[in-house]
């Protein structure tokens, strides 16, 4: 885990990742290695499993060498909030997980950690989502997120109503971050998607609800953006969210997103949900603060229908 | 011939039971229910005995089992299968290596009978008139559970995460850390000023809390009286060395008449190593010679007369110590709860309506709470066991007849949809076991919602936390005002797990808690039809 090397390159890292987010570090790759028309901004998938949409989906965004290379620190941080089956859709699907794992390791990353910091007893959510198995199986590493002193004290100088937060080391210590959130209804935040999923990095999550949520979540995203955001919308939690109570919450829609930016990524999600994006508060605040984009009529979109 | 193996085997076998209970108390949420867990818990007599009273099963007979034994063989139970009487032990062996060479170890100590069998009718009186107090506080059994789980397991946690870091330092993936909720530091008083009265005790006068407070020891004691197997004496034999009387911790060897008060012998067999002759041993009673006394047998008169003596000063100072020691149980059971209203709000508005709880909330499977109390001695088996840390001792939110026995804190934790352990492993029964599908419909309580305190109403900014928790969807979400949604609250679906309570944001008092059942109730089962299928176009929809 290195938490050494992390405590030495933490204030270089507060300061330079604070403001390399706000430069568009998520997009360094669409500037450099890929000419700009071939990529699209958002990659939308459907009517496959999840490893085929995976598949499909990451090839017409430009192949897992684009965000991944040779010798990198990965973490894919999924949504392993609740314990509870992968068939009642509270959790990412363990296939779409193993799948990117296995992408990260081929294409030469010396490392893959998975990791989030649960709702329920994290051991239950490990074990009962199938990520845990699935990520050790394709040679990845499940880490701990239950413990606060894994947690390091970051600053948001460009949050509004959070300022500061504790962000788990392995992502302050991340070459490359991949967010997967599953796509599924929520009470308070009425949905969830990827910029909620990251509430799963920080560890007082009860300072967020206790202090205007939608603002929360989107000031965190002025932080550091993931580098790469892959939607998991095969079964979608469609009411009774994020927890559900049983697999009648669930609609299974075979779909996924794969985008750099978050916020398309959740205006993209909303629209599959049925809802509109501006109705999902934290979209509408991030858009204007100018962390992503939710127009996606302006986007370039590859839809693949398998 | 000289019985040393029986020494041996008694060291065996309590050691055996002795690790096996502390990795039970300090590491239950780790490794689980085990079968050696069944062989721990199987024969502890007090836990077994109430728990027979629930099932009549052949699986609560251990305390049958401990009968015969100790009716056979005298209190073996108290030397090898009682952890808190191997505890002693090893309590005695380290004030040994300390004491000086030639310092008397042991002297024969008067029986006390009165005191002894008093404290144990008071403990059976109070239990039948519905007071396990005498019982839980005396009980060997959870006493020790008191001191493994609530004093020890802190430190295996705290050593074990330690150990896990310095791994990660070495750049060697570590264990996953343990975690270890807080209870209320007032619950710790007791264990604490237990052990450190257990450790003067055992370190100045060997088994003294067996022979005097233990209600186990002292009913065993009755038993062992008839036992067929005893320590004897021969008199032919004895040189009256005294050597026997100065090793036993039970102070139970008279030197003037020969005799062994094995009502008091808890079968250590230390007497039989250290004899010389080779003349006291463990023997089935028979004919019995009679030879008159060596002459020197009046020598060793002080071992007779000191302790009587000492008894009167040490009479006092013990006095003190007593009523010391009422002094300080008096004020920590006063003690406010100091976590009732929470420090450091995340909410712009603190809140001001205090939790009205009428009830405190009783572990699923116990189905009511005086049927609980009335049964559990607080070993806090199912506190070490119970992998959310809400099951935390309770001060007196069950009166004081229910102090330290488990309650459900919702600030620690709460009670998990998916879990039923603390039912399974529940020693005295006191905490019967469910199956999930029984558990997740048990009303332990039900959530009340406090509008004036909900961070929706006081900050005007949405939250809904309590309905991201909620398993059955109890507690969810209705239109408020200006598109914001506020909790409500379905009784019928609510189990009162405490996860919305939990996950309140609110402080110093929170928006949502948990009211206790007296008596269990019955929680619908959540029911909702399947959602309709979208007709696919094919396309997406952006």
């Amino acid at each position: 885990m290195q938490r050494r090397t992390f405590l030495k390159t933490l204030g270089a890292g507060v300061w330079t990742g604070a403001h390399l987010a706000l430069l568009g570090r998520g997009q360094r790759a669409d500037a450099g290695e890929v000419t700009a028309g071939a990529v699209p901004d958002l990659v939308a998938v459907k009517n496959g499993e999840p490893e085929a949409l995976f598949d499909r989906g990451i090839e017409a965004l430009g192949g897992m060498g684009r965000f991944v290379k040779k010798g990198q620190r990965v973490v894919v941080k999924p949504n392993i909030g609740w314990n509870v089956p992968p068939e009642r859709a509270a959790n990412t699907n363990p296939r779409l997980v193993r799948r990117i794992v296995e992408h990260c390791l081929q294409a030469g990353a010396r490392e893959v950690y998975v990791f989030d910091h649960t709702c329920d007893d994290w051991r239950d959510c490990y074990r009962t989502s199938g990520i845990e198995q699935a990520v050790k199986e394709a040679g990845g590493k499940i880490a701990p997120g239950n413990s606060e002193g894994y947690f390091q004290q970051i600053a948001l100088p460009h949050g509004q109503r959070l300022r500061a937060a504790k962000e788990h080391e392995l992502i302050l210590g991340a070459d490359v971050v991949i967010n997967v959130p599953v796509l599924k209804s929520h009470g308070g935040a009425k949905l969830s998607v990827a910029m909620k999923n990251l509430m799963g990095v920080v560890w007082d999550r009860g300072e967020w609800h206790a202090n205007d949520l939608p603002q929360c979540i989107a000031d965190f995203t002025t932080y550091r953006k993931p580098d790469l955001n892959v939607v998991d919308a095969y079964n979608v939690l469609q009411r009774h969210g994020p927890r559900g109570v049983s697999e009648n919450d669930v609609v299974r829609q075979r779909s996924q997103l794969l985008t750099t930016d978050l916020v398309t990524a959740d205006a993209a999600a909303a629209k599959l949900f049925g809802v509109e994006p501006d109705t999902v508060d934290y979209i509408r605040i991030a858009h204007a603060m100018g962390v992503g984009r939710k127009d996606l009529e302006n986007l370039v979109i590859r839809r693949i229908v398998l | 011939m000289k019985q040393l193996w029986l020494k041996k085997i008694r060291v065996v076998v309590a050691l055996v039971f002795l690790a096996l209970s502390t990795v039970l108390f300090v590491d239950f949420d780790r490794i689980g229910a085990t079968p050696w867990a069944t062989l721990v818990l199987y024969p502890q007599f007090l836990p077994s005995l109430l728990q027979f009273t629930q099932t009549l099963a052949w699986t609560s007979t251990g305390f049958l089992l401990v009968l015969v034994l100790t009716a056979l063989f005298g209190r073996v139970y108290c030397s090898t299968i009682c952890p808190l009487g191997t505890l002693q032990d090893i309590f005695i062996r380290i004030a040994d290596k300390l004491r000086k060479p030639r310092k008397v170890k042991f002297r024969y100590q008067k029986p006390h009978e009165a005191l002894r069998y008093g404290i144990l009718a008071l403990a059976i009186g109070l239990f039948l008139s519905g007071s396990t107090l005498a019982l839980s506080l005396l009980d060997p059994f959870s006493n020790f559970g008191r001191i493994a789980g609530d004093l020890l397991r802190p430190l295996y946690v705290a050593a074990y995460n330690g150990f896990g870091q310095g791994l990660e330092a070495l750049g060697v993936a570590g264990p996953f850390p343990l975690q270890w909720k807080a209870p209320p530091l007032a619950a710790l008083a007791f264990p604490a000023l237990f052990l450190i009265g257990l450790i003067g005790l055992s370190a100045t006068r060997g088994r003294l809390f067996c022979n005097l407070l233990c209600p186990v020891g002292a009913l065993l004691g009755l038993v062992s009286r008839f036992a067929l197997f005893k320590i004897r004496i021969p008199k032919d034999a004895c040189i009256v060395c005294a050597q026997c009387s100065m090793s036993c911790k039970a102070g139970c060897i008279r030197l003037k008449t020969q005799e062994v008060d094995f009502s008091r012998c808890v079968a250590c067999f230390d007497c039989i190593t250290v004899c010389e002759p080779q003349g006291i041993g463990y023997v089935r009673p028979g004919p019995v010679k009679y030879y008159p006394l060596p002459t020197m047998g009046a020598s060793p008169a002080h071992s007779g007369a000191a302790p009587s003596t000492a008894l009167s000063a040490e009479g006092k100072s013990r006095r003190a110590l007593l009523r010391g020691a009422a002094t300080v149980l008096v004020g920590w059971a006063a003690l406010p709860d100091p976590q009732a209203a929470e420090a450091r709000p995340h909410n712009r508005t603190p809140t001001t309506h205090a939790n009205a709880r009428h009830w405190p909330v009783a572990p699923p499977g116990a189905r009511d709470i005086a049927r609980f109390n009335d049964l559990c001695t607080a070993c806090h088996l199912c506190v070490s066991a119970c992998p959310y840390g809400v099951l935390q001792p309770a001060l007196l939110d069950y009166g004081l007849s229910g102090l330290l026995q488990p309650h459900l804190d919702y600030r620690t934790g709460y009670c998990s949809y998916e879990c039923n352990r603390c039912g399974q492993i529940c020693p005295t029964g006191a905490i019967r076991p469910l199956d999930l599908a029984a558990k997740q419909t048990t009303q332990l309580g039900v959530a009340r919602f406090v509008r004036d305190n909900c961070i929706v109403y006081t900050d005007h900014t949405p939250c809904g936390a309590c309905d991201e928790y909620c398993p059955t969807k109890a507690v969810h979400l209705v239109p408020f005002q200006d598109g914001l949604a506020i909790p409500t609250v379905q009784e019928s679906l609510c189990i009162g797990c405490g996860a919305c309570e939990n996950a309140c944001p609110a402080r110093p008092w929170r928006a949502i808690y948990v009211d206790g059942h007296p008596v269990h109730q019955l929680a619908q089962r959540p029911m909702a039809k399947p959602i309709e299928p979208q007709t696919s176009t094919g396309d997406f929809p952006f």
